[in-house]
């Protein structure tokens, strides 16, 4: 799996790089240009490093100083392995045990605006993004907990485990 | 059943009757869904910006969801209706909005279900996919797509359900073997939000296959792949 991913990575990074490439090397043919930018990201966390994959679409106006588009992102569970022991309440119990395995997981997505800049001869693009959106984040059973004990969802269980507070929205 | 037989026979028909670049697409691939899964498509540039097909996909599972309940065995079926559009192209690079409208069918065994607490051992599901699609001419013989799709599923029966929406990054490979055929390689990967229950958080699939192009006259191929999740 985790050459799978790696493997992955490599070969999205370079399609990155030839979409950018490509519409930037045109300035003067194209005065409002366009991207779409397939993304992978890494988060250093203490202990571990936080994955997330989304992509980036938009516009390219004054000579593609300024872009402005959608972004979304996710950082889902298979591709972090992080998982956190986590105790339950007293006198709460899941499968006969007093603490379950969790994992987390978000989602974001919503408006970006970057100004962007060209190093002088080369095709290279440095973006400084704002994203102002709305993000959705989690924790969830992971491994063999999502196998309920009595054939229910395990959404069910998470809801509540957790007392209905599993999962937020900002 | 009924209707779904006669939509296949128009969509085939109007397919294979238009006086068009036609190609024909076999893959086999694997995924976190689908231990193997067997793609054929028929695929029909009606002209430069609009192409269309349909697709038949069928698989053996791997981990997917009846009633948003895990099934690890079984087979899964899309039959699904894949088009494209050109947005722009300039010199060697283009853009497409592609989109892709199916139906699944999934089964397993109705023993299984019954111990898995399912309320049915067959479901009905509906796909709905936009995206676009950067497509790249890197040489004479080798053409690359990267962008990023869209799949949201719903099941519809045995109850309905939003199952989930993927934000799926895909990256194809399209070798021109000859001036009749070519060489694909797709990969898919990105991560699933799911509703209700449960759903798939992160999905990924590979896959290879060849093809051909159909009419005899035909001196050229379409060498835009559809990103067949």
């Amino acid at each position: 799996m985790k050459k799978i991913f790696i493997t992955l990575v490599l070969l999205f990074t370079v399609f990155i790089a030839i979409a950018h490439d490509a519409v930037s090397s045109n300035p003067n043919k194209i005065k409002i240009g366009w991207f779409v930018s397939p993304e992978y990201s890494t988060m250093f966390l203490t202990g571990h490093n936080g994955l997330a994959v989304g992509f980036l679409m938009g516009i390219k106006l004054f000579k593609g100083h300024l872009k402005v588009g959608y972004f979304n992102y996710g950082r889902s569970g298979p591709i972090n392995r992080y998982t956190v022991n986590t105790k339950l309440p007293t006198g709460v119990t899941y499968k006969g045990k007093s603490s379950i395995d969790l994992r987390a997981d978000y989602g974001a997505f919503g408006l970006m605006i970057a100004p962007s800049f060209t190093l002088p001869k080369s095709n290279v693009e440095i973006d400084f993004p704002v994203n102002i959106g709305s993000i959705g984040a989690g924790f969830y059973l992971a491994g063999n907990d999502r196998k309920t004990p009595d054939g229910r969802r395990v959404s069910e269980w998470e809801n509540e485990l957790f007392e209905g507070k599993d999962a937020a929205f900002a | 059943m009924k209707i779904i037989l006669l939509t296949v026979t128009i969509a085939l028909a109007g397919v294979c009757t238009a006086n068009a670049q036609t190609s024909l697409d076999g893959s086999i691939g694997t995924s976190n869904q689908d231990k193997v899964s067997l793609n054929l498509a028929l695929r029909k540039q009606f002209s430069e910006k609009f192409r269309a097909g349909i697709e038949l996909q069928t698989s053996s599972v791997r981990y997917r969801f009846i009633g948003a309940k895990v099934i690890d065995e079984g087979l899964s079926t899309t039959l699904s209706f894949p088009f494209s559009i050109r947005f722009y192209e300039y010199q060697k690079l283009r853009l497409d909005f592609y989109s892709r409208v199916g139906v699944r069918f999934q089964g397993i065994d109705k023993n299984l279900a019954t111990e898995k607490v399912l309320k049915d051992n067959t479901s009905v599901g509906l796909h709905l996919e936009p995206g676009l699609q950067v497509s790249l001419a890197f040489s004479e013989k080798i053409n690359l797509q990267s962008g990023v799709t869209l799949p949201n599923l719903f099941e519809l029966k045995p109850q309905f359900i939003f199952e989930n929406n993927i934000t799926n990054i895909f990256a194809n490979v399209g070798y021109q073997l000859s001036q009749k055929s070519i060489l694909m390689l797709k990969v898919n990967a990105g991560p699933a939000a799911g509703a209700s229950g449960d759903s798939q958080k992160f999905n990924w699939s590979l896959q290879a296959g060849l093809r051909f192009a159909l009419n005899k006259n035909q001196k050229s191929l379409s060498p835009q792949l559809d990103p067949t999740f």
